[in-house]
């Protein structure tokens, strides 16, 4: 059986690997920015603003050839599902990266000494987790895993409770206020983080399994 | 009548959201009054046989769409539906096709009759070289309605079903082959309508019509749809996806060692199942537009 639109399929295989792009600069970022943050190490500042200029050109890369797509192929079926899902977790996507860059941006202002022990623990577990949060949920979409959304829900339910927690530390004076200010500002980063993340794994489910065929 | 196993949309790929968005969805998924039943239909012409197994029931006050690459029989099917197979020499069936939960097929049964039941409406418009009157009259007539005010309120209620009455009514005397396209095709469903069928068979009826034109016809298919049950054949899968409330994907099944094919039933659903989350591959290529 011959393989019709063969171009209309090589779009969406490209879309899909740029896609897979931001996801995986989510999750690369992430990780990097919890270490600038705990470590004071703004170098890693930089190599995130050059990040976000990538993305800020593939973003609408990606909707351009989506909007395309959906104008003139009159996609159905896996092809508009698939396109659909794309618009869809894109700003999610976009959003996220922009945490993860705010949240490497705190090293310039905080210094990994001005953090309470508790309070630095607490960062830790939160950049570890939400970092492992957003690897799974690359995962999900990468693997059209829709039963990934229930656990991911789960964890995002630690997350808030470390959210909580910081918070509580942040408030108990233990800090000075300006860097009191900050970490709120970081905790509500990661707990956002934590959202999105659920978010991409919970929009997995309308992706047809059979997209992008082999 | 329970709907067959193949119209349950069971549909677990989709967040929940989405079924519960669909505001008809509870509506279709409870369909009227069974209006065909076809069990295990196979269509042959001579030893050929054109279409195998095909099993639907089609329901009342719906538009149900066949949809399938030429050759996978859909056309034969719905011929079978108002026994115009009956016209080819050496066409038969095996199985049955039940109406209203009557065989159509049973020797008692007067295709005539049936045809008068269940109209057809045909690729190509064919108006008679007859004037726009007497070609919406003409059904009427056949079946023995001469009084002029009678045949004149039919000719104006069937115009005006077709939505084509205020285009004509001045020019009824007019013949029907000065029509445009549409116009025409129009006309063929007026002529139609004035036997008032229960059920209209339309055989791609837009594929001979501009876009303008093939609007007006299923805007006058979804507002005619209250008052007959419509089965549409097209290639058009946008047009599927614009009328109809289920398709009815067929496909050819080659058998290499015989060298011979046959039409299949693939699937069958909800239009919005079929187009958003078809359950089959094939069907899944066909409305992508991958298969060839």
């Amino acid at each position: 059986m011959a393989e019709h639109r063969q171009d209309l399929q090589r779009e969406l295989e490209a879309i899909e690997a740029k896609v897979i792009e931001l996801f995986a600069m989510v999750a690369e970022d992430l990780a990097r920015a919890t270490d600038a943050l705990l470590s004071g190490n703004n170098e890693i500042v930089k190599v995130l603003a050059e990040r976000e200029a990538v993305i800020e050109s593939l973003y609408p890369q990606i909707e351009e050839t989506v909007n395309r797509n959906i104008l003139l192929q009159a996609p159905v079926a896996s092809d508009l599902r698939f396109l659909l899902s794309v618009l869809r977790i894109m700003p999610e996507l976009e959003l996220s990266h922009d945490l993860v860059e705010n949240i490497a941006r705190r090293a310039d202002h905080i210094l990994s000494d001005d953090l309470s022990p508790r309070a630095r623990g607490i960062v830790e577990r939160m950049g570890e987790l939400v970092a492992d949060m957003w690897r799974q949920a690359s995962e999900a979409w990468y693997q059209r895993d829709s039963s990934a959304a229930a656990p991911l829900a789960e964890r995002d339910e630690e997350m808030d409770e470390l959210h909580a927690s910081l918070i509580a530390e942040l408030a108990s004076g233990s800090m000075t206020l300006p860097v009191a200010m900050e970490m709120t500002l970081v905790a509500r980063f990661y707990e956002r983080l934590g959202d999105h993340a659920v978010n991409v794994a919970r929009r997995v489910v309308y992706l047809p399994g059979s997209l992008p065929p082999d | 009548m329970d709907e067959p196993e193949q119209n349950v949309v069971t549909n677990t790929q989709l967040p929940k959201s989405q079924v519960e968005m669909a505001p008809d969805a509870a509506a279709l998924d409870a369909p009227g009054a069974t209006i065909f039943d076809a069990k295990k239909v196979s269509c042959y012409y001579g030893s050929f046989r054109a279409v195998t197994d095909v099993s639907l029931s089609i329901y009342e006050h719906e538009i149900t769409a066949f949809i399938g690459p030429s050759g996978c029989g859909k056309t034969t099917v719905l011929r079978t539906l108002n026994r115009m197979n009956d016209l080819v020499p050496g066409a038969h069936i095996d199985g049955d096709v039940y109406y209203r939960g009557e065989s159509l097929y049973a020797k008692d049964v007067s295709p005539i009759a049936v045809r008068r039941r269940i109209g057809m409406v045909f690729q190509k418009p064919n108006p008679f070289p007859k004037s726009i009157y007497d070609n919406v009259a003409y059904g009427p007539r056949i079946n023995g309605i001469h009084n002029k005010a009678k045949l004149n309120e039919i000719v104006e209620r069937s115009l005006r079903g077709a939505a084509l009455w205020d285009e004509v009514k001045d020019r009824l005397g007019k013949s029907g082959l000065g029509l445009s396209g549409g116009q025409a095709q129009r006309l063929c469903i007026a002529r139609t309508l004035a036997v008032e069928p229960d059920v209209v068979l339309m055989d791609e009826p837009c594929s001979a019509l501009d876009p303008i034109a093939t609007a007006a016809i299923e805007d006058l298919m979804r507002e005619i749809k209250s008052r007959y049950t419509i089965v549409i054949v097209t290639h058009n899968m946008q047009q599927a996806t614009r009328v109809s409330d289920r398709t009815a994907f067929y496909s050819v099944l080659r058998n290499e060692e015989s060298d011979t094919r046959t039409g299949v039933l693939v699937e069958y659903g909800r239009t919005q199942q079929i187009f958003e989350d078809p359950h089959d591959d094939r069907t899944r290529a066909y409305v992508t537009g991958r298969m060839g």
